[in-house]
């Protein structure tokens, strides 16, 4: 198994939801459990192994691989099944989900099971979520795992829980020892911090390995502090108005100019909120975009806010000394509740002027929009077309809101997808594609 | 494919792979069917298919069910990489999805094999590095297993039980909340 060293950093925007709500929608988004518990009884119908052991005589490896799939009340199990047996689940790296410790209504029992499983096993963890447990009432056990944790070079780990009362030191539950202890893991792929409405106030990605990230988890508004990180290759969503950038020693603001200490570059994929309406936001995503400069693939999410500023942007976009990752690198934008503001065709146009490699611009219309308006960006889209692109051929989408409520964890934690910010979207309204001028 | 040329010929025929099962039988299949095989793409990479693959580990009726999933997992595949670019296109993920459901009714189709079979596709597709088939197959043992106890288990795979009473007993009290 190769380690595919992918680090994610997810928040959801909580906005005015109930706090409640919220954590429960985050429960019913936990990453998918892999390992299922029911099975289907009629397997393998009938003999035809005619008295001989055939399962026994499977190499180590696949023992191995079958034991993985079982849920780990199954899988300890198996260990008394035969000397040979005994062997197979503690060379299996360890898959533990409470889920399948079974024992719902007891919880100290689960607990000294969940213990009973760590103590048991001599790792490599492979999966270990732990979503059903109150971790404030067991420290001592938390202590005991987070060690676990820590030399058990995790790849999937799942810490979760729904509070009791929603108040801020419950609401994560989690102790940030574990998560301190947890960074440190060498084999960390992909940290995944949801936040329903407290976000940490200060979140330190800081890694030799530059895969694993330290976390120091308060509330309320919070600071991403990332100082050496090579492996990082999808940040979002930020909010540049909730979350106060560093990097290295630079807190990226509107005027900070690009330097070396300053940038991510093994950064690709990036989501941003911007709200387009206030000109120090347009001035703050050309910072941070500057901050990434191999970002080749751009989500901006308009967000709305109550205040809005007139600005001349295109007077801004004119002036903008060059974005390495516009100039250069980026493939596709997407501009998720495009409303055809001022400030959003402006910086289409400068990227229509500017991204050379520029190969798809979607734009995903919001919510309702009334059918003039969508007439309206069809037409600035063609006025668009006219002058010459940077890029050899892009290829222009303008696209139907998003399925309702399509957040899911499962897309964004899932590796295979090439870019998990790409919503599942209603249907194309509008497209074209833009081909350079022939004969230059 | 009924084409005179001799070029077209030789397209075609460089595109199909003799396979040679453990009881000399031959098996032409396509280079797009043979390649959901790792361990037989790295043959055709490094150019030594020329006169069929032997597969000596692989009888003809293990390798004839083999050939029946790449060829539609194959199929499939090509689905996939026909579509990836139109990924917002609602018709095209519906027709993904009804290929998607054809696909696991073929798996579920294909599954039902007597136990010594199930085996034989097991090491067949660990032999020939075939990942989608190995998963399906190691998941339909351990399907088998869960929620058994291991007297259970062990009479239904003829598992010989060589602990020691002892031996068992301190099994037991070491994971006596798994068998609760």
């Amino acid at each position: 198994m190769p380690p595919f060293p992918l680090f994610a950093l997810l928040f959801l925007r909580a906005g005015s939801m109930d706090p409640i709500l919220i954590l429960k929608f985050l429960a019913s988004c936990l990453p998918r459990i892999t390992v299922t518990g029911d099975a289907a009884l009629s397997a393998a119908a009938g003999g035809g192994g005619g008295g001989e052991d055939r399962i026994s005589a499977l190499p180590d490896e696949l023992l191995c691989d079958v034991v993985s799939r079982l849920p780990v009340k199954d899988a300890v199990r198996t260990t008394a099944l035969s000397h040979r047996w005994r062997r197979v689940w503690h060379s299996t790296p360890l898959v533990l989900h409470d889920a399948h410790v079974g024992l719902v209504d007891d919880e100290p029992a689960r607990v000294a099971a969940i213990d009973r499983v760590f103590a048991g096993h001599p790792g490599p963890l492979h999966t270990v979520h732990l979503a059903m447990c109150c971790f404030h009432l067991y420290q001592r056990e938390l202590a005991q795992w987070s060690r676990v944790l820590a030399a058990g070079s995790v790849r999937d780990l799942v810490l979760f829980r729904l509070p009791r009362n929603i108040d801020r030191d419950d609401l994560l539950g989690l102790p940030a020892d574990i998560l301190c202890r947890r960074a440190r893991a060498p084999a960390l792929e992909m940290l995944s911090l949801v936040a329903g409405c407290h976000l940490p106030k200060h979140i330190r990605l800081r890694s030799q390995s530059l895969r694993s990230p330290e976390i120091e988890a308060s509330y309320m508004a919070s600071r991403i502090w990332i100082s050496c990180a090579p492996e990082l290759k999808v940040i979002g969503t930020l909010e540049p108005r909730i979350h106060k950038l560093q990097i290295g020693n630079t807190i990226i603001q509107a005027d900070t100019k690009a330097s070396p200490s300053s940038i991510v570059p093994s950064v690709k994929i990036l989501e941003l909120m911007v709200n387009w309406g206030v000109f120090t936001e347009v001035q703050i995503l050309a910072s941070f975009l500057r901050c990434f400069p191999n970002i080749e693939t751009l989500h901006l999410e308009y967000c709305m806010a109550d205040k809005t500023t007139i600005e001349c942007y295109t007077e801004f976009f004119d002036k903008l000394s060059p974005i390495e990752c516009v100039d250069s690198h980026v493939k596709h934008v997407v501009l998720h509740e495009f409303r055809g503001h001022q400030s959003e065709v402006t910086f289409v146009k400068y990227l229509s002027q500017r991204a050379t490699k520029l190969q798809k611009l979607t734009l995903v219309l919001p919510d309702e929009m009334p059918a003039s308006s969508v007439s309206e960006i069809k037409d600035l889209l063609n006025v668009l077309a006219i002058p010459p692109w940077a890029s050899k051929a892009c290829r222009v989408l303008l696209l139907g809101p998003r399925f309702q409520c399509d957040w899911s964890f499962h897309r964004l934690s899932d590796l295979s997808f090439d870019d998990p910010f790409l919503p599942v979207h209603g249907e194309e309204i509008f497209s074209y594609i833009k081909a350079a001028e022939q004969g230059g | 494919m009924a084409s005179a040329g001799s070029g077209d010929e030789k397209a075609a025929a460089a595109a199909m792979i003799t396979l040679i099962s453990s009881d000399n039988e031959k098996f032409e299949v396509t280079e797009a069917t043979a390649t959901l095989s790792q361990t037989i793409r790295h043959m055709i990479e490094d150019g030594c298919t020329d006169g069929g693959v032997p597969l000596p580990n692989v009888t003809s009726k293990i390798l004839a069910r083999v050939i029946e999933y790449c060829k539609k997992h194959a199929t499939a595949a090509a689905g996939e990489e026909g579509s990836s670019s139109s990924f917002s296109d609602a018709a095209f993920l519906e027709v993904d999805r009804a290929f998607l459901e054809e696909l696991e009714e073929f798996d579920d189709a294909f599954l039902e094999v007597d136990r010594a079979t199930l085996f034989d596709l097991i090491l067949a597709a660990n032999y020939l590095d075939i990942k989608g088939l190995l998963n399906l197959t190691c998941q339909k043992v351990a399907d088998s297993v869960k929620g058994k106890t291991p007297e259970q288990i062990r009479e239904m795979y003829n598992i010989v039980n060589d602990l020691t009473p002892e031996e068992e007993a301190e099994i037991r009290r070491e994971t006596q909340w798994a068998f609760e």
